[in-house]
């Protein structure tokens, strides 16, 4: 037995000089993260579909659903364009769904194939009444329906009713690559995700400061990494041993500047690491004002450490909101496991706030760092998350 | 490289020679010590007589002794008696309880919760040298008091609570003020196989300890009290109704094995841990800038020699807990039972006033009969290399 899926692409639709591309993008990201399953895909004009096992259909389901440039998915049962066999598939459709208990339901045709006999609303109608004659009491509601049947008549019937979102946005890949600076904490998983969405590849650098930060923590962020690797499809992780140079900071006589000259020697890691890779950007999680090196004085500071573009996802987005969609995107539980990503005591009491750039650049650049971040860079150990490591990291049996 | 472990106050290596003992004769009396049968009859017999030389070994006279799960659930024991007694039908008077606030989560936790249920609860501070003052629980006292609860040995400090001096001051205010007598409990989770026991039934009502803490097995402990109390699990009626579950003899033949060691050794081990705790109280002296928290001299009775407490300012004591682990060297920070939890805190030191920054950078250091002076001066030497190279 073979399951179909109807997949709707988003965005790509609606470009135009690259909507080729793109689109090849999405059919490359769909065959990468499906690698090791028995599937065919194919192409329409705004729909692809996709028949695999039935046995990996439900597998295949969940991966569709975190796939980023698609907009919906759904099973669908395929037929010839004869109008028996199509209400016979509608009624099929309508059975699995009379199983979950619902109450009513309306029909929704769409004709692109203009030859075939009955208009859409003649089509709706025949659905209709063959349903309610199946199942009386069923009734027909066409504002508020519990399910509604989608028929989409066009190289040949498809018919299917509940349809799961995407992720939207554009396929991983298609606007190059982009570093993530990712920490232990709730925010930076989170800006990984969305610009993810928005068709960047992602690889991560995380600093590491053992023995003042523990291998827990760097395990937390692993294990993050990989439940981000099932938006971005794999990940490389890069874990930089940042312990000499935070010390560094930490000997130098101004303590209240610490944290932001480690972001700005973050920033500069970042940099080395990111022309390496040939990234485009730099992706953080900074939000406005949320703790004191995200000011804007102290983002101009860090900022002034990379010539690339420095994208902030969420730096119009509060906390709340951040929370709410580390929630939906299956992070937040393992952001919040008790393994700190700082050194109590490498945060200085009351950090600079507003701080005068020129002053701040001259401090930074008589810490001399450069070498220990060039040592730190070469040190730096690149770990693999391949997508099939996201997939066991939910729990879901990957193929070999 | 040789493994040092130094981290005895969270639990010491088992005495295979007493668990053989203990498994041996327990698989012998494999019955149901509750059961009628002379199988069983033979395992009461076991059971009661490990009960009975328990007592004598601790020297401990009258009351009852029951065996539990472990330390935190003869803990739990008295402070849920007191449910029974709970004003949920808001027609009976208030209850209130004094309780030391350097207490293991065991009884610190169970408070808040009974706290939760409408108990009042008065928390006593300890002085800067982690000492609880009797005036001090005495002024807390009122006529709706049902229990005070005040740990022997302070599982972090190693300070050594003044128990007789505390159960005396309660009886006398209670005659005094003509108050029915408060339930005094005291943890004695830490005193085991430290401090001779003898005398505690004389001052309190009721004591915890640990089969673990003393290289006896995991998954026994014991209660006892001296008057009657109010079980708050039901069941079989096993332990004299208070402590439910079929008895595990191997646990608590075990269990009495090594009260016996310790209770016939307890000179021999206060002496060599007084040498190592000289050892280590001169060694971090050496140590720049690194003390030991309350600051103690050598030989100081106010403390139990195998617990001390050492600060490494600059350092956090996490960091130095994971670089000595990479050498081998096993210690802590504070409890181990806390050093799990998510919001980590160095309560008993902050509690008595110790600035966070030196709370933070705090190991705790315990050491136990097998422990030898060469494992002290290696640790010494570690951690001053470690504190030179890490310190901040």
């Amino acid at each position: 037995m073979r399951a179909l899926f109807l997949i709707k692409p988003g965005e790509i639709e609606l470009k135009r000089d690259n909507k080729r591309e793109f689109t090849q993008r999405l059919k490359d990201q769909i065959h990468r993260r499906l690698k090791g399953f028995d599937i065919e895909l194919e192409e329409y004009p705004g729909r692809f579909f996709l028949s695999i096992d039935e046995q990996d259909s439900e597998i295949a389901f969940f991966i569709l659903q975190h796939c980023p440039g698609i907009n919906g998915v759904a099973r669908a049962i395929k037929t010839d364009k004869q109008v028996d066999s199509i209400v016979q598939a509608a009624v099929e459709c309508a059975a699995v769904e009379v199983g979950s208990g619902v109450h009513s339901f309306k029909v929704e045709t769409r004709r692109s194939d203009k030859s075939f006999p009955l208009d859409s609303y003649g089509m709706s109608a025949a659905i209709g009444t063959a349903v309610q004659e199946h199942f009386p009491a069923l009734t027909v509601d066409v504002h508020t329906p519990d399910f509604v049947l989608m028929v989409e008549i066009r190289e040949r019937a498809y018919i299917y009713s509940a349809t799961a979102l995407g992720p939207r946005g554009l396929p991983v890949g298609c606007q190059g690559k982009g570093l993530l600076l990712l920490s232990g904490g709730i925010d930076s998983p989170v800006a990984g995700y969305m610009m993810a969405k928005r068709g960047l590849a992602l690889e991560a650098v995380y600093f590491h400061t053992y023995p003042y930060t523990s291998l827990e923590a760097q395990q937390k962020v692993e294990r993050l990494a990989a439940r981000l690797a099932i938006w971005s499809g794999g990940i490389y992780l890069w874990v930089i041993p940042f312990t000499e140079v935070q010390r560094a900071i930490a000997r130098g006589p101004r303590e209240e500047a610490n944290t932001i000259m480690l972001r700005m020697a973050m920033m500069q890691a970042a940099e080395l690491i990111a022309q390496t890779i040939n990234a485009l950007g730099i992706v953080t999680g900074e939000s406005l004002g949320q703790v004191a090196s995200q000011t804007a004085e102290n983002i101009r500071l860090s900022q002034s450490r990379t010539s690339l573009p420095v994208f902030r996802p969420l730096i119009g987005i509060d906390k709340e909101e951040t929370i709410a969609t580390a929630r939906r995107i299956g992070t937040y539980e393992i952001s919040i496991l008790p393994y700190e990503d700082c050194c109590v005591l490498f945060s200085p009491k009351h950090p600079i706030l507003k701080p005068n750039f020129d002053e701040l650049s001259q401090y930074y650049i008589s810490l001399d760092l450069d070498n220990l971040i060039l040592n730190a860079v070469e040190h730096a150990e690149k770990k693999a998350i391949r997508f099939t490591d996201a997939l066991r990291e939910y729990g879901l049996d990957a193929p070999e | 490289m040789k493994d040092i472990y130094l981290d005895w106050a969270a639990t010491s290596p088992a005495d295979s020679e007493i668990l053989h003992k203990a498994l041996a004769l327990s698989l012998d009396a494999y019955a149901n010590p509750s059961s009628n049968h002379w199988l069983g009859k033979k395992a009461k017999k076991l059971l009661e007589e490990a009960r009975t030389e328990f007592k004598h070994a601790l020297g401990v006279e009258g009351g009852l002794l029951v065996f539990t799960g472990s330390g935190s659930e003869a803990d739990h024991i008295p402070l849920l008696a007191l449910v029974d007694r709970l004003n949920l039908s808001g027609t009976r008077k208030p209850l209130h309880i004094v309780v030391s606030a350097i207490e293991h989560s065991a009884i610190d936790c169970q408070v808040r919760a009974l706290a939760n249920l409408g108990v009042q609860v008065s928390w006593i501070n300890p002085d800067s040298r982690g000492k609880i003052e009797p005036a001090k629980v005495l002024a807390h006292l009122r006529k709706e008091t049902a229990l005070v609860t005040v740990m022997g040995v302070n599982n972090e400090t190693g300070a050594v609570q003044n128990i007789a001096a505390i159960g005396q001051a309660i009886g006398e205010a209670a005659l005094e003020l003509g108050l029915r007598k408060p339930w005094f409990h005291v943890d004695a989770v830490q005193m085991l196989g430290k401090l001779p026991m003898h005398r505690m039934s004389t001052y309190v009502d009721s004591f915890a300890i640990s089969a673990h803490k003393i290289r006896g097995p995991r998954g026994i402990g014991a209660l006892w009290f001296s008057r009657s109390l109010n079980a708050f699990v039901c069941g079989g009626g096993q332990e004299s109704g208070i402590r439910p579950g079929t008895e595990n003899l191997f646990g608590a033949l075990a269990f009495r094995f090594a009260v016996e060691k310790v209770s016939e050794s307890l000179d021999t081990y206060t002496l060599h841990a007084r040498q190592l705790e000289t050892r280590i109280i001169e060694g971090i002296s050496h140590i720049r800038g690194a003390f030991i928290v309350p600051e103690r001299a050598p030989g100081d009775e106010g403390y139990v020699p195998s617990i001390l407490s050492i600060a490494f300012p600059g350092l956090g004591g996490e960091t130095m807990v994971r670089a000595l682990s990479d050498r081998h060297i096993a210690v802590s920070t504070g409890s181990a039972c806390s050093s799990n939890q998510r919001h980590r805190g160095r309560r008993v030191l902050q509690a008595m006033g110790v600035p966070d920054d030196i709370a933070f950078s705090a190991i705790r250091v315990s050491t136990g009969p097998l422990t030898t002076p060469e494992e002290i001066d290696i640790f010494l030497e570690q951690a001053e290399d470690l504190y030179r190279k890490l310190k901040t």
